[in-house]
């Protein structure tokens, strides 16, 4: 139970720093000092070893090559669940993985009913889709002991549900040319990756080195690099043979997520949530690009999560966890429309590389859709659910 | 007990991976694939974050940035050693202390007096003071069972020994111009690390984010870059506050040691020791600076080691260690001088840089001097055995 507990603990704060990361991002860029945020963001940064030649800016490297680490640790987080954890039992996945599903496809319909016929607008459809679990964990946290703690698994399963669904989006839709001979390469280091697995190798560095080239070949691919972190994670040993207390996928986990919480990802919204307010005026948030995410966050998400999580309760096979009740998984799925982070990520993918002056800002609608889900699912939650401190007063006093 | 059997086992296979690297190499130069050799050894390497350049060789990365690794291996072996291992107590120090000084002294000595006078040969007086851990080690272990632990303990104490002396060498006498820059940012990411250390800091990460920054400073201030490895690897915290029972140090030092092993030194010996035999005639052997470095090596190091840890005994201010004879101190003497990768090392400091067409090639007397070394210290040794076993 530490384990679990510290978990929360580090993605609570991590929230609270990602939306300081945000505002002061948002500050900055409308602040005369909007050029050193420019000038931070296109800082150019560039890797050549021999014909091999890797240049981006500052802004891409956070996005693509940090966001790896980050989907590296979604990965150790994902096996851990699926081999031991909440989701090793399949009947504590069904309503999760209802939840995650209808909290993605009604979204995205959503989106793609209003911008339909707009073909550059069309390929945003993903951005409404995703959730960002550190900023939900982070809201939750702000309610304290009232939330229990099968809510907040219910929660994280969902969220870690919805991630994995966002990385297989990101291949199979976001993904440019595909150069089938670094492709080819990637799957050749597959091998090299299970023997290192099945020999029980403990010591992370060959999983590291060979995580490096299969970084650089996946980024070569076309395919998003960030995948290689995903896949690296999934051959990281979760026993070691020799000594049976250890487990070299925890403490991977365990030394990254401060990392991830509370450089990684603030790192990431800094970077990406500096949009300029100057000229924004009604016809800019009303722009159906904006309009279709936010009304997917706050309108879509919630839509989607309950009434697949609804349907599945009345139809009777499966049931709500104890001591959730249907208020409280209501309020859920309105938390469920925090895109934030991940929105960002998806929408840098969408319309990054058009390259030419888009007549509206896709983050805007993002940041409206997430505080509305946000402020909605506070107050759904904080009604729905006593203070225990103040119910075991009452008991007391009677 | 089990930490020391692995570590020599370990060290055993690295050294005859060593040597297959560095016969690779060799042949690699001297057949009809010297020119992929040379574009391997030339490929360019280059990082760039604005302003900041490095951009550098294959072989410059391999001597700059993968020796680092290895150097932060040694600094985790040295702290170990200080604080737990043999080097805790004092009254084991002496004798390999000595014999690491006038390992030292000698050699060094003599290449200074076959090179005197000449100004650029000058430079690679420290060439035949190192010494090569991995392959000496490698030889006493061909021996088997029959050597005892005690011996092969005094050996690696004379190594690491060697190795600081080696690190004092480089920092003195193998910085180009200093930058004083650099070396602030350096010198300001060391109360990070004292706070990351008081703190005990468990996992590594920070740690290596940090390590790269000092890398970095380190390597455009002048200063050798692998220094940044030695000093990084100072502040990685012995123990854990809260298990006991884990030390990250031990922990790193066990992940990293075969990597070392395996990859680190063996690339190293690859790059370094394709030496090209076209053309080499007598003259070139006996040209002062691979003479002065195979004397170094070979009759340097036997008469400094052995030298002055027989005067250490004479004076009674050491004492030799358990299960270990004078025919065996001299063997293990004659052992010191394998130079091999650290004499490369060395060499590589002292000549790259010059950038002129040698005259001479000082990777020849090196391998001279090893290959000497490591053949009379293994016979000697074996004789020895031999002669106790009847």
């Amino acid at each position: 139970m530490k384990f679990i507990k510290d978990f929360f603990k580090l993605e609570a704060a991590s929230g609270i720093i990602i939306v300081f990361a945000a505002i002061s991002a948002l500050i900055i860029a409308n602040s005369p000092y909007w050029i050193s945020y420019g000038l931070f963001l296109d800082f150019p940064v560039e890797f050549r070893a021999g014909t091999l030649f890797i240049e981006k800016p500052l802004f891409l490297w956070i996005n693509d090559g940090l966001m790896t680490v980050f989907f590296f640790l979604v990965g150790l987080e994902l096996k851990r669940e699926v081999m031991e954890g909440e989701l090793s039992v399949s009947t504590n996945l069904v309503l999760p993985v209802l939840g995650a599903i209808g909290g993605i496809i009604v979204p995205v319909l959503i989106y793609i009913g209003i911008n339909w016929s707009d073909e550059i607008a069309i390929r945003g459809w993903a951005i409404p889709a995703a959730t960002d679990m550190a900023l939900v964990l982070g809201v939750l946290s702000l309610l304290g002991n009232r939330v229990s703690t099968q809510l907040k698994i219910f929660l994280v399963s969902i969220t870690l549900i919805d991630d994995i669904a966002a990385a297989i989006i990101i291949v199979l839709f976001y993904t440019e040319a595909l150069s089938s001979n670094y492709f080819f390469i990637a799957l050749s280091l597959m091998p090299v990756l299970y023997i290192l697995n099945r020999l029980n190798v403990v010591n992370i560095i060959p999983y590291f080195l060979v995580g490096i080239v299969l970084w650089v070949v996946v980024l070569k691919s076309g395919i998003h690099e960030a995948l290689a972190g995903l896949i690296l994670a999934l051959f990281i040993p979760l026993k070691s043979k020799r000594n049976s207390r250890r487990s070299p996928l925890k403490e991977l986990e365990h030394d990254l997520h401060p990392i991830v919480a509370f450089g990684v990802l603030p790192l990431f919204a800094f970077a990406n949530a500096g949009v300029s307010l100057q000229g924004i005026d009604l016809e800019f948030i009303l722009h159906p690009v904006s309009l279709g995410i936010a009304a997917g966050l706050f309108v879509g998400k919630q839509l989607g999560v309950f009434s697949f999580c609804w349907v599945a309760l009345k139809s009777g096979f499966v049931s709500l966890p104890s001591g959730i009740n249907l208020i409280h998984l209501y309020g859920v799925s309105l938390l469920c429309g925090l895109g934030f982070s991940r929105g960002f990520f998806i929408s840098s993918l969408a319309f990054r590389d058009t390259d030419m002056i888009l007549p509206f800002d896709e983050r805007l609608g993002i940041i409206m859709g997430t505080v509305l889900s946000g402020i909605c699912g506070y107050l759904v939650l904080y009604w729905s659910t006593k203070n225990r401190r103040d119910q075991t007063k009452k008991v007391i006093h009677q | 007990m089990n930490l020391l059997k692995d570590f020599f086992k370990l060290e055993a296979a690295s050294g005859i991976i060593l040597f297959f690297a560095a016969v690779l190499a060799m042949i690699m130069a001297n057949s009809s694939l010297d020119y992929i050799y040379g574009l391997f050894l030339e490929l360019p390497v280059e990082i760039r974050i604005g302003p900041l350049l490095i951009a550098k060789p294959l072989l410059l990365w391999i001597n700059d940035g993968l020796m680092a690794v290895f150097f932060f291996l040694v600094g985790l072996e040295l702290k170990r050693e200080i604080m737990d291992g043999e080097l805790s107590s004092p009254s084991n120090i002496v004798l390999p202390a000595m014999g690491a000084l006038g390992g030292m002294l000698i050699p060094a000595l003599i290449y200074s007096w076959i090179n005197w006078g000449d100004e650029i040969a000058i430079q690679g007086w420290a060439i035949p003071a190192a010494t090569d851990i991995a392959f000496a080690l490698g030889i006493l272990l061909l021996l088997g069972d029959r050597i005892s632990t005690s011996l092969k303990v005094f050996l690696v104490s004379i190594a690491i020994m060697d190795d600081i002396g080696a690190i004092v060498i480089i920092a003195l006498f193998y910085t180009s111009d200093l930058s004083l820059n650099s070396l602030l940012v350096g010198l300001a990411c060391l109360p990070i690390l004292y706070i990351l250390n008081r703190k005990n800091v468990i996992g590594v990460t920070p740690y290596i984010f940090i390590g790269l920054v000092i890398w970095t400073a380190v390597l455009k201030s002048g200063v050798h870059a692998t220094l940044a490895g030695v000093i990084v690897a100072f502040f990685i915290p012995m123990r854990s506050n809260e298990n006991p029972e884990r030390s990250p140090l031990k922990e790193l030092e066990h992940d990293l040691h075969t990597v070392v092993a395996y990859v680190v030194l063996p690339v190293f010996a690859f790059a370094n020791a394709g030496i090209s035999l076209e053309g080499i005639g007598i003259d070139y052997i006996l040209h002062p600076v691979p003479l002065g470095i195979a004397a170094g090596l070979f009759i340097g190091k036997q008469l400094g080691v052995f030298g002055f840890c027989w005067l250490g005994l004479k004076l009674g201010i050491a004492s030799l260690p358990k299960g270990v004879d004078l025919v065996q101190l001299y063997g293990v003497a004659l052992l010191c001088g394998v130079g091999f990768t650290m004499s490369l090392f060395i060499g590589s400091l002292a000549f790259e840089e010059t950038d002129v067409n040698l005259l001479f090639d000082d990777r020849l007397g090196i391998i001279i001097g090893s290959l000497l070394s490591g053949i009379a210290g293994y016979l000697v040794l074996n004789w020895r055995i031999k002669k106790t076993r009847s």
